[in-house]
């Protein structure tokens, strides 16, 4: 009850923060416009349907992630910090309340603010996707209604495999609330911001560090087991980036739902160990 | 003040630690297997260096779908600004960041094969090795739809490499794919024309009994969408276009065969079809007479035992070409050929199914034509050892040495003409060989070939003879006209 208390409470200051109002409207707004960027092609040799319609896709999905990103990070930097600078975890600690039950409402109100947006993005980008696809033809015969005509038909109006992005988006960046938030627990927002940046950046760069550590890398032994620490430790965040295979499902997916199931545990287990870790730390810290 | 003791967080610490290990361990080998599909698999790596430093980052932060897109759009905006040489490493990147989406691969091949055109409107054959490499490469990250095998079977196909053998390979790998729902992904089945096409290719190349295969299966397809359409929509209307447009074309492959060859069992195949179609209630007038028409000559020749055989009556090419330089870089090709001179659609056995040398002579004397017009004569003008270079990798950078062109000429009244000037454009024609090959020739089974000069002298052009032109070695099985002469620099420039 207490941690759903201070979750509430968390979710109403953030949803108030004029910064991530413009993050959640700016995102928006591209989402919007880039039904007219894909409009412009003209040159495709396929009447542009298939073109149009992925660009509409990656620049939604694309801009979801950055705007989730930014809302995240400029967030989850202040989640503790804040309370200190205003004075008001003096008053929350010298209530029945207990450390951990602070840290985990907080962190559960990050991730429902983080919800709440990515949730109000997702249905624009999922609108307009279908917007998109109305109309659009492709010069197939369609099994299911069976047209003998050659020419063009209407292509499938709704696609799944957004929602599958839309949830991805949301899970990565429950990932790297949580790393902000450990990192609020001890550092100032301003370093908080550069650290959680650095790390998502690493993160995503997951493959790279595999590769640098790998057997077949060329560098020294030392630095093969500086980057398969860096590669266990930091979060893996380009488990979550699938747009490629989300715009192409007929190459790659076996079974999405399997998938995300999968990258669900990671990002819970994962969020929980780094909560866990700040909740360990702010025990110990003089407040 | 601190609260007590951490020794079970730290526990929970540990199996966390595990948890997350062990769902990194199951996530990896599916991770892996869809990153393996989207990663290139030739190419761009070099380009990945010309790349603006923000989209750099951005592309190996996670938003490599979106650079894509937005060079994209940029590249649309430089095709209408007719800065093409802009656009192909845009596509070159593009395919790189996203090597699945399959319009990128036929737009640019498209591009690559048309648009670089000289300041008379042709295009520059050096690129065509390229836009045949980029689709190849498509095909590799893309092999299980249809669409790209069918690009390159065209461009195989038509005006482009003219090598009809490796453009019904495409086109036949073609037939065995379907495609996709480019919004949902979902597998939908290929459009019937890719079927059709594979039949009026076999045509091409001369395989009659695959020709014929491949029309009833298309036809099956049809059949079967049109059985599903009618259980769905229960009596109410369906079309039957497609269905018709594989009726005729087969009807017409089989009376061709008996008029051309002389294949009676084709002859009586053919009208059977033809019958069907012009028994219906709402069949054309014409079509009913041409049925007719073929129905009695049918008839006549059973009685008689006189098969047609059109396309083995010799028909004299009279091939002749001149010629000459007016100019640095511009030169006249003249020439004459006999195709097809009205006189011989006379006793042709399609007459009595087209009737056209009956209403050209029912025409007013000054409509009516001498010539049955509509053939093309190719020339190609290249340096002596120029080979069209076979790419392993993509890559739109052409040797600029290099000097190719080839057109065609209308034929019109038994005659033709072009003047060729190469002048204007040094970029696109550069002579810089010591000597050059020039080409003139009639391939009977060109897309420029039509088919009441096939009818006349048969889809390979056994009819056709030439005292001095015959080729029967470059194609075997085929006769074609061809004048070859070699030129030296001081010829040409």
């Amino acid at each position: 009850m207490i941690i759903w208390s201070i979750a509430k409470t968390t979710v109403g200051d953030a949803l108030r923060k004029k910064v991530l109002q413009i993050f959640l409207v700016v995102a928006i707004g591209l989402i919007i416009i880039s039904l007219s960027f894909s409009q412009t092609l003209s040159f495709s040799s396929r009447a542009g349907s298939s073109t149009d319609i992925m660009l509409v896709k990656s620049f939604g999905l694309g801009l979801m992630a950055v705007a989730a990103w930014l809302i995240s990070l400029v967030m989850g930097v202040s989640l503790i910090p804040q309370e200190i600078e205003r004075r008001t975890i003096y008053t929350i600690l010298a209530k029945p309340v207990k450390r951990y039950e602070f840290i985990v409402g907080k962190y559960l109100g990050a991730v429902l603010t983080l919800a709440i947006n990515v949730a109000i993005m997702g249905v624009v980008f999922i609108a307009v996707c279908v917007f998109k696809a109305m109309g659009a033809e492709q010069p197939v015969t369609p099994e299911e209604t069976g047209l003998p005509l050659v020419g063009m038909q209407q292509v499938g109006l709704f696609d799944w495999n957004m929602v599958w992005g839309v949830i991805m988006i949301f899970l990565q960046f429950t990932v790297l609330t949580s790393v902000v938030l450990l990192f609020s627990v001890f550092l100032t927002p301003t370093v908080n911001f550069f650290m959680g940046l650095g790390v998502y950046i690493v993160g995503v760069m997951a493959p790279l560090t595999e590769t640098l550590s790998s057997k077949e890398s060329q560098l020294h032994p030392v630095l093969k087991v500086f980057y398969r620490v860096i590669h266990i430790i930091v979060p893996n965040f380009d488990k979550f980036n699938v747009t490629n295979t989300l715009l192409h499902p007929e190459t790659h997916i076996e079974s999405m739902a399997k998938y995300t199931g999968i990258v669900t545990l990671y990002a819970l287990f994962y969020s929980l160990l780094l909560m866990l870790l700040a909740v360990i730390i702010f025990r110990k810290k003089e407040v | 003040m601190p609260e007590g003791n951490s020794r079970p967080l730290w526990i929970l610490v540990v199996v966390l630690i595990v948890a997350v290990a062990w769902t990194q361990y199951v996530a990896d080998p599916i991770q892996y297997k869809m990153q393996e599909k989207a990663r290139p698999k030739a190419g761009g790596g070099e380009l990945m260096v010309q790349l603006p430093g923000q989209f750099i980052v951005a592309s190996v932060a996670g938003f490599k779908e979106v650079i894509a897109g937005a060079l994209w759009v940029r590249a649309d905006t430089f095709f209408h600004a007719g800065q093409y040489e802009a656009i192909i490493p845009i596509v070159r990147l593009v395919t790189w960041l996203d090597p699945h989406n399959v319009d990128v691969y036929s737009t640019g091949a498209w591009h690559l094969d048309y648009n670089f055109v000289d300041t008379n409107q042709m295009s520059d054959k050096r690129y065509i090795p390229a836009a045949v490499a980029l689709l190849k490469e498509g095909i590799q990250h893309n092999p299980d739809i249809w669409d790209l095998y069918f690009e390159l079977g065209w461009t195989h196909y038509n005006k482009k490499i003219l090598d009809y053998e490796k453009a019904v390979e495409y086109i036949e790998k073609a037939c065995t794919k379907d495609g996709v729902d480019p919004n949902t992904g979902q597998r939908v089945p290929r459009p019937e024309y890719v079927d059709r096409m594979l039949a009026h290719m076999y045509e091409k190349v001369g395989r009659f009994e695959d020709a014929i295969r491949q029309w009833h299966r298309a036809r099956k397809r049809v059949e079967e969408t049109i059985a599903r359409e009618r259980k769905k929509k229960k009596g109410g209307y369906v079309d039957t276009t497609s269905l018709d447009v594989c009726d005729r074309n087969l009807g017409l492959l089989y009376l061709r065969m008996a008029w051309r060859y002389g294949d009676m069992d084709a002859y009586k195949k053919g009208l059977e079809i033809y019958k069907r179609l012009a028994s219906r209630k709402d069949a054309p007038a014409q079509l009913v007479e041409a049925t007719r028409g073929a129905e009695a000559d049918y008839t006549l020749r059973v009685a008689t035992n006189n098969p047609p055989r059109d396309a083995l009556k010799p028909l004299d090419a009279g091939f002749e070409v001149t010629w000459k330089k007016v100019a640095p870089k511009v030169f006249i090709i003249k020439g004459k050929v006999n195709l097809v001179p009205a006189s011989e659609y006379k006793d042709l056995a399609s007459e009595c199914f087209t009737h056209w040398y009956r209403d050209n002579q029912n025409a007013p004397p000054e409509q009516r034509k001498l010539w049955r017009d509509g053939c093309r004569i190719r020339w190609i003008l290249r340096d002596y050892d120029y080979k069209m270079p076979e790419l392993k990798t993509f890559s739109y950078k052409i040797d600029k040495s290099q000097t190719i062109a080839w057109d065609s000429v209308y034929v019109s009244g038994g005659t033709f003409s072009d003047r060729i000037d190469l002048s204007q454009d040094p970029d696109f024609y550069p002579f810089k060989a010591d000597k050059y090959k020039l080409t003139i020739m009639f391939v009977p089974q060109q897309a420029e070939c039509p088919d009441y000069v096939q009818d006349r002298i048969g889809w390979k052009g056994e009819a056709l003879r030439d005292k001095r032109y015959l080729d029967t070695k470059t194609q075997p099985g085929f006769h074609l006209l061809r004048k070859e002469m070699v030129l030296t620099k001081d010829d040409v420039l």
